[in-house]
């Protein structure tokens, strides 16, 4: 009994998960401290 | 200094945590490190064959999605309850958020495992039913507070679903001793193999990693979007107060 396939998809679904993830939570970060950096230059009228 | 520059030049005293890149990437390799040591060096299970080895990614996603949601989000709830400080709440969403991530990833890893050893992709078994409720309270969670724009209510309301989640998560972990289960008893140390003990041990602390990674990177995101909501409504009560002669303020 092997079910390679089952195995490879559960590592390949794993990789996937957590490289989107990680890379959705760089993407937030970068547009916040982007958004953050903007405000901080606003001038008081 | 004036009343206008006291309130524009508050946020940056805010305290923004740093970026964790290199906690990141030591993640990522030590994850790819250690699945590759728990493949090579863990033999065929003597019923499920290779099939085994789905648990060096299903049991430390289920331990770190619990650590998530119990440790870290439930804890930070209460501590918000009691001291009432911003970070707290802010911890405790972040995690909820990891928490979610990895319990989705726990469920479908689980399936995939479920499909050849069990027949069947998904069963009505009590720790799968336990986990699917908890992930829909901490989804619960989420939607909460995205659907409610006052702050303290938010955080207090949210605070109460945790610490709800945290009861079932501890459901969750007892639920294959509870009843009878399709799904085996807790995989840990103590219960495989010894042959699958470094394996499990050494995903287990990846894992774990990639988990305090990602909850400090959700808070990093998340006090810097406070830090900007905080800059622009002083900045629109400045020009609002200036336009009114000066008496702006909170």
């Amino acid at each position: 009994m092997n079910n390679l396939e089952f195995v490879v998809a559960a590592y390949a679904v794993t990789w996937i998960v957590l490289i989107s993830y990680a890379i959705r939570l760089r993407r937030g970060e970068t547009t916040a401290e982007e958004a953050y950096a903007r405000a901080m230059q606003e001038e008081p009228r | 200094m004036t009343d206008a520059t006291q309130q524009r030049t508050a946020p940056a005293t805010e305290v923004i945590p740093p970026r964790r890149t290199v906690l990141g990437w030591a993640a990522f390799a030590f994850l790819a490190v250690s699945q590759l040591i728990a493949v090579r060096l863990s033999p065929p299970d003597r019923d499920m064959g290779h099939l085994q080895k789905i648990m060096y990614v299903h049991v430390p996603a289920a331990w770190s999605s619990l650590i998530a949601v119990v440790v870290v989000a439930a804890t930070s709830s209460v501590l918000y309850l009691w001291k009432r400080e911003e970070k707290y709440d802010l911890l405790a969403a972040s995690a909820a958020e990891v928490g979610v991530v990895l319990m989705s990833l726990t469920i479908i890893l689980g399936s995939i495992w479920g499909r050849p050893t069990w027949g069947t992709w998904w069963a009505w078994d009590a720790r799968l039913t336990s986990m699917a409720v908890l992930l829909l309270i901490f989804i619960g969670y989420l939607a909460l507070r995205a659907a409610t724009d006052d702050e303290d209510r938010r955080a207090r309301w949210s605070a109460a679903v945790a610490i709800l989640g945290a009861i079932n998560a501890y459901v969750v972990y007892m639920s294959v001793r509870w009843w009878r289960t399709l799904h085996q008893i807790q995989s840990s140390p103590a219960t495989v193999d010894p042959a699958y003990v470094i394996g499990l041990r050494l995903n287990a602390i990846a894992f774990l990693l990639l988990m305090i990674y990602f909850v400090s990177e959700r808070y990093r995101t998340a006090r810097l979007e406070r830090a900007t909501e905080r800059a622009l409504e002083d900045q629109a009560l400045s020009r609002r107060g200036g336009g009114e002669g000066g008496g702006g303020g909170k």
